[in-house]
């Protein structure tokens, strides 16, 4: 088939000829049973690649999280949110007032720091005892001889406390407080970290024309490049220093993100949907 | 996001326009589908059919104009799509008729064969092909979007794909013996 005939069959498939074209074409094609063939197969081939984009589109939708129905919007989970409402009603009562903290879950982020009650003290006697002084409190929790402390998932009013108040801080020592929050445009956010501890800050990048990766994210130790556009809303990200090392979230547009490292691989970023955290990281963003 | 400039993402072909829709009305799209005996994953699937059916009436006509507001018009495009489900399932679930589908293996598996010929493409040729095929872009645009320096170039690269393609799908074709 020469190119011409392959063009003008690419074009009649395509929806390209003049009514005129293509009542010839057709007439071609009555006739020659070769070409005929050959847009069988071209027909087949185009919708193939109509098929490949859809699966495409639609295994991006299926991507975002979107938070499960609430149980009052389906009758038949009423009577077990009924039950489990009563539940919990019953397990306040009865337990001690002094409740233990709950863990945050392993599924949010595979590198999440494991909280327990002890460094929660730990933690909570550091702020407590924290004199009104800026400068000296970070000094005493960067030193080397105390170089865990941990980030408080489970007590996050005294965990942000200061930094929340310090919000532009993002030295080592401010670091070693538990969490810092910053943002993009928060000063010092590429201040490089100097904790003995591991690395503690990230240099935030946005790439937002990338024509592959749209709302993606890569992550290493060191730096954080966002795919999307990050222009229109401002996006915040939230560092958690933690027995394990530190462990990043991020805030943008109504969501929040956990950002665990991906080393060179580039991966989506899905919306955290456990209530528990989202709720914790809200905390935290609150004492800003 | 206006309804207008939503329709303006789409016909630039951006992405995200779809998943802020997606976003924004699920819960009603949902509600619907559970109203009428569907579960959440079938109006979860409805749904994102309906987006991909609305993608592809924005990005192929070019004069396309919403006659209504923009859910009212995603929610009737939801609604047709929940009503031929629900026909189907009744269909499927009433006695069976002989012969009332007749599965052609051979069809299936020549769609195979596309399907893994279009994975087998780089990067490049299938992003060239689709916006070409599928998003029914002009080879001016393609250029722009790909930073191909003018549309010669575009043409010519969606050529040597295509033909690319071409080629294996026959190999394919001909060792499955589907070529007359």
């Amino acid at each position: 088939m020469t190119n011409n005939a392959k063009e003008m069959l690419d074009n009649y498939l395509m929806g390209k000829l003049s009514p005129e074209e293509v009542s010839s074409f057709e007439e071609l094609l009555k006739s020659d049973p070769k070409l005929a063939n050959e847009a069988i197969l071209q027909k087949d081939i185009i919708e193939g690649i109509a098929v490949a984009r859809r699966a495409a589109l639609k295994a991006r939708l299926n991507n975002i999280e979107i938070p499960k129905a609430a149980w009052y919007s389906n009758p038949k989970t009423i009577g077990f949110g009924v039950g489990a409402l009563a539940f919990v009603l019953i397990a306040f009562l009865l337990l001690p007032t002094k409740n233990a903290p709950v863990p945050v879950k392993e599924e949010v982020i595979s590198t999440a720091p494991t909280f327990t009650e002890k460094e929660t003290n730990t933690e909570v006697i550091t702020q407590s005892e924290a004199p009104q002084n800026e400068k000296a409190p970070k000094e005493a929790v960067a030193s080397t001889s105390k170089p865990k402390v941990v980030a408080n998932l489970e007590k996050p009013k005294q965990a942000n406390v200061t930094a929340a108040a310090e919000p532009t801080i993002a030295s080592a020592s401010d670091n070693e407080d538990g969490v810092s929050k910053k943002s993009d445009e928060v000063e010092g956010m590429n201040t490089p970290n100097t904790s003995a501890s591991g690395p503690k800050t990230l240099n935030a990048e946005t790439i937002s024309d990338n024509p592959t990766f749209n709302y993606h994210y890569k992550r290493n130790d060191t730096r954080l490049t966002l795919y999307g556009n990050f222009s229109e809303k401002t996006y915040e990200v939230i560092e958690i220093n933690g027995k394990n090392g530190t462990t990043f979230y991020m805030y943008h547009n109504g969501n929040y993100f956990a950002l665990p490292t991906t080393g060179s691989e580039v991966k989506p970023l899905s919306p955290l949907t456990d209530d528990a955290t989202i709720k914790k990281l809200a905390n935290l963003r609150k004492r800003k | 996001m206006e309804d207008q400039e939503i329709l303006q993402r789409i016909k630039k072909r951006d992405e995200r326009a779809l998943e802020y829709l997606y976003k924004k009305h699920y819960k009603m799209m949902l509600n619907m589908v559970v109203k009428n005996s569907g579960s959440e994953d079938e109006a979860k699937d409805i749904f994102q059919d309906a987006l991909i059916v609305f993608w592809e009436k924005v990005t192929g006509e070019a004069e396309f104009v919403l006659s209504a507001k923009l859910s009212t018009y995603l929610y009737s495009i939801c609604q047709n799509l929940w009503r031929k489900e629900l026909e189907r399932k009744t269909r499927n679930s009433g006695e069976m008729v002989e012969n009332s589908e007749v599965i052609d293996h051979d069809r299936e598996e020549r769609e195979n064969i596309i399907q893994k010929c279009i994975n087998s493409l780089n990067e490049s040729c299938q992003q060239i092909l689709t916006l070409y095929y599928f998003e029914k872009m002009s080879m001016g645009e393609i250029a722009e979007l790909m930073g191909l320096s003018n549309a010669d170039t575009a043409k010519t690269k969606k050529y040597k794909c295509k033909q690319e393609l071409d080629k294996t799908i026959k190999l394919h074709y001909q060792a499955g013996d589907f070529l007359d």
